[in-house]
């Protein structure tokens, strides 16, 4: 199953992906940013977990996980009563004022359906996050990792410096 | 990052805008919002609030990650969500640094875009400070660079122009 992935010291905190995610979803963005001492920013979103805790938790099976395996929240089902938000690992499900119903990233199952990217990937202008399949990303960062040591050469110590944009 | 002043003042702004113009505020979110909010989410919907409070006709509040990245820009005028918003526009007022001013002049040719903001050397964000300070000012800027940086008002006091937000609430 293809993710988004972020790769965190690229993230500048520029919110880019929000409004993205707002302009794609009816003005209301189902992504954050958060900034951890007015310096350092993570971007979160739902990570579409393959045992998803905010699935087993919904009361009327409003959460279900397309073929494609994303995790999305049917908002005809749904009765907001915020169960998925909280147990959700991240904190990502939460109420929308305008709907009255819970939402979430749906990693913009229309666009793939198309064969396109989630328009927080498509906008992102420092690429700190990415879309693939899981394996292409261990692979990706393997082969950084062997990039790393070979430049280290018998200073060991150098390739335990944080990993490299 | 880039530290961006600005040329006017809230009331130099509205002697520039007219009552029939269909006002765009374009707030950059990434180094304009460090230098003492002069850009970003906050200071974008506060002038905005006191635009409209004033009279004026705000048609949209558009926050952009970078307006450095021309790309981005140019998204804007071309996506389903923005276009019309930019095709009405008049006027186009960025909370920006140049480099941002002048990709939003290439991208919406024929719209009045005020000439706000004032880029006036690098700067460095820390935790002990919170806020950017002007450690690499530009040679133009006559000023010197420190490594313990200089505060921003400090800065735009010294080059007879202004730091921070048009609006504060």
């Amino acid at each position: 199953m293809k993710r988004v992935y972020l790769i965190p010291n690229r993230c500048l905190g520029c919110e880019e992906c929000i409004e993205a995610c707002a302009k794609e979803h009816d003005w209301e963005a189902r992504n954050y940013v958060l900034w951890i001492d007015m310096v350092y920013q993570v971007q979160l979103r739902c990570a579409h977990c393959e045992n998803a805790p905010c699935m087993l938790v919904c009361p009327v099976d409003a959460i279900k996980k397309t073929e494609e395996g994303i995790v999305t929240i049917d908002e005809a089902v749904c009765i907001a009563c915020g169960n998925c938000a909280l147990v959700c690992p991240f904190g990502i499900p939460r109420f929308s004022a305008n709907t009255k119903k819970m939402i979430k990233c749906d990693q913009c199952i229309d666009r793939q359906r198309e064969g396109e990217e989630p328009v927080c990937v498509r906008n992102c202008p420092t690429m700190a996050l990415q879309f693939g399949e899981i394996e292409e990303y261990e692979e990706e960062k393997r082969k950084r990792t062997a990039r790393r040591v070979l430049q280290a050469g018998t200073y060991l110590r150098d390739i335990l410096m944080p990993q490299e944009g | 990052m880039i530290i961006s002043l600005r040329k006017l003042t809230y009331e130099d702004l509205k002697k520039q805008l007219s009552k029939e113009d269909k006002i765009v505020v374009w707030a950059c979110n990434n180094c304009v919002r460090f230098c003492d909010g002069f850009g970003g989410r906050d200071a974008m919907n506060n002038l905005a609030d006191q635009l409209e409070q004033d009279g004026f006709n705000v048609i949209r509040r558009e926050l952009i990650g970078m307006s450095c990245v021309l790309d981005l820009v140019h998204l804007r005028a071309i996506e389903d969500a923005t276009r019309e918003f930019f095709e009405q526009a008049t006027v186009i007022i960025p909370l920006t640094c140049e480099d941002g001013l002048d990709n939003l002049k290439m991208v919406f040719k024929g719209k009045k875009i005020i000439d706000v903001p004032k880029t006036v050397g690098l700067g460095i964000l820390s935790t002990d400070w919170h806020t950017l300070r002007l450690t690499i000012p530009f040679e133009d800027t006559g000023l010197k660079p420190t490594p313990e940086g200089m505060p921003l008002e400090e800065a735009a006091k010294q080059l007879g122009i202004y730091a921070g937000p048009f609006v504060t609430k």
